[in-house]
């Protein structure tokens, strides 16, 4: 992995892994801003960034949305010496996340987003390299894999609430609905809850 | 529409701490239930947000009810009364743990109305499409055991004699309980013709301001909070409107109501409570229609057949207060039917 950095047509910094650029090379702060601008920033208390780059879409983020607490996850710790060599105002807000590409999701992670519930964006351009790491971890901290539902919910899984054959014939976990089909026991507190929200996917 | 009915849990249980759970979204209806102790909200829209973006963790809206649950659980209440009679609140019903729990509810996550007739009479009432009686207050009364509320009092001030300040609230939630705005403008033009010295004030929300304002004069619009209307209601003689919240906060401040029914409106069950009322009911046979439905016709029949002559007949003969029996036929098919004793009955023809 080899991290560097250079400038911008327009003069703003980019930074390249292994010869490629986590930004645009051309514009990278309209970049930034039209991603923050697709953003649903007054509706969002806590968000994960998936994708530090060159960092200009946190920096604007920031901006936008002062209020918003932050945290960034990536695979290479050099990004974030490189956001804080440039942004040294800036750096500590937000929490960095920098995670090794394995197959499991360490419990410092799994426990925040378990917590803070945040809602996790994605930054693309800054998957260059790592695009399939970046898609699966998407999944993970959204719990839209069995992997991390059975992780969540082992107790109702080891209760037998919900038919574990029918959770994992799901083609995909994309919504609550996908949940509720795979219901055993209806009459545990997770399923009523679960119920009780039916009423906002009708 | 219950504001009455606790009033009649104050009368029995006089020392009671009531807690109202209420979708966030109506927060605004605090500073007028203020027997009311504490308010508890579910997040409908924000939750609903979350369900159905895939950036949001799967489980949050579940953890977030389960907050919610807590908080409810926390403040061990002795009776738990569902005065709505939606699925979600049954569950809902099954996860707060008190020792008395009234109204549609699930045990072990299946619906169950138990013995009670009257929630069962309530349950059939509620799942039929028709525009028969009783009111839902009086359902409600009789399964919570309480007893019947008194209807507002209304203070019939309209007056041939005298200046009338007339309130319209012209657009609902759902675009099948409307009436056309070119026909409520049509309308204001012949009673302005007819009495110039009269008053009409237009009503709307904030998110209603560009379609009234394509319509109306802009110096007859008010865009007005809930606290406001009410204060305006507290001095008009008539409010004229469609299917809306607002003709429930014209109850309470005792203001003569004209209600247009169209669409999914049933009057015979969620009139405003007061003790005389007066209503615009349609009789093609596709009325009244399913509230979770859109429209089934290819144009709103319902609605389509009152013409702003009709309506400025019918608010002429309420301000020259004629008998009843002279408003009840109009031309077309279009009744207006004047309720008392508790507006729970509409005559029909």
């Amino acid at each position: 992995m080899k991290i560097n950095t250079q400038v911008s047509k327009n003069g703003a910094l980019v930074v390249n892994e292994n010869e490629e650029a986590l930004c645009s090379t051309y514009d990278p702060l309209h970049e930034a801003s039209t991603w923050v601008q697709r953003i649903d920033i007054k509706n969002i208390k806590q968000a994960l960034v998936l994708g530090l780059g060159a960092g200009h879409h946190i920096e604007e983020l920031l901006k936008q949305g002062p209020d918003i607490k932050l945290s960034v996850l990536d695979c290479r710790p050099n990004l974030f010496e490189i956001f804080e060599t440039h942004r040294p105002l800036i750096a500590d807000r937000f929490q960095f996340f920098c995670i090794g590409e394995g197959p499991d999701l360490d419990d410092r992670i799994f426990n925040f987003v378990e917590d803070c519930q945040p809602t996790v964006l994605c930054f693309k351009p800054a998957w260059k390299n790592h695009e399939t790491f970046f898609s699966n971890l998407f999944a993970s901290l959204t719990f839209r894999n069995l992997q991390m539902i059975e992780k969540s919910l082992k107790v109702e899984i080891e209760k037998d609430v919900f038919d574990t054959s029918k959770l994992e014939a799901q083609k995909n976990l994309l919504h609550l609905k996908n949940l509720h089909e795979s219901l055993k026991d209806f009459s545990n507190e997770t399923a009523l809850k679960i119920s009780v929200l039916r009423e906002l996917w009708i | 529409m219950q504001k009455s009915l606790l009033e009649s849990i104050y009368k029995k249980y006089p020392k009671a701490e009531v807690h109202f759970l209420i979708y966030r979204e109506f927060q605004a209806v605090q500073p007028f239930l203020p027997e009311v102790k504490k308010f508890h909200f579910f997040e409908r829209q924000e939750w609903s947000r979350w369900v159905n973006q895939v950036e949001v963790p799967l489980l949050k809206p579940v953890k977030f009810l389960g907050k919610l649950v807590d908080e409810l659980n926390a403040e061990q209440f002795d009776i738990v009364w569902n005065w709505t009679h939606q699925k979600g609140s049954g569950y809902l019903m099954e996860l707060i743990k008190a020792p008395t729990k009234v109204g549609l509810q699930t045990i072990k996550g299946q619906f169950n109305l138990g013995n009670s007739s009257d929630l069962k009479t309530f349950n059939n009432d509620f799942l039929n499409l028709d525009n028969k009686g009783p009111h839902y207050l009086i359902h409600m009364a009789k399964i919570f055991n309480l007893e019947k509320p008194s209807p507002y009092p209304t203070r019939n001030s309209l007056n041939a004699k005298k200046e009338n300040l007339i309130c319209v609230q012209p657009l609902t939630s759902d675009i099948k309980k409307n009436w056309r705005l070119h026909l409520f403008r049509e309308w204001m033009k012949l009673h302005q013709a007819r009495r110039p010295q009269d008053q009409i004030i237009i009503l709307g929300s904030p998110a209603e301001r560009d379609l009234l304002e394509e319509e109306f004069p802009l110096n007859s619009i008010k865009i007005l909070n809930l606290q406001d209307v009410k204060n305006v209601l507290t001095h008009a003689d008539l409010l004229i409107s469609t299917d809306t919240a607002i003709k429930h906060l014209a109850a309470i401040q005792g203001t003569q109501i004209l209600e247009l029914s169209f669409g999914s409106a049933q009057p015979a069950k969620t009139a405003a409570w007061v003790d005389e009322y007066n209503c615009v009911i349609p009789k093609v046979q596709c009325w009244p229609c399913s509230h979770s439905r859109f429209c089934t016709q290819i144009s709103h029949m319902c609605s389509e057949e009152l013409s702003a002559d009709d309506l400025n007949n019918i608010v002429m003969s309420l301000i020259q207060k004629q008998p009843h029996h002279k408003l009840q036929k109009h031309k077309n098919d279009f009744y207006l039917t004047l309720t008392s004793s508790g507006g729970t009955h509409v005559e029909r023809n």
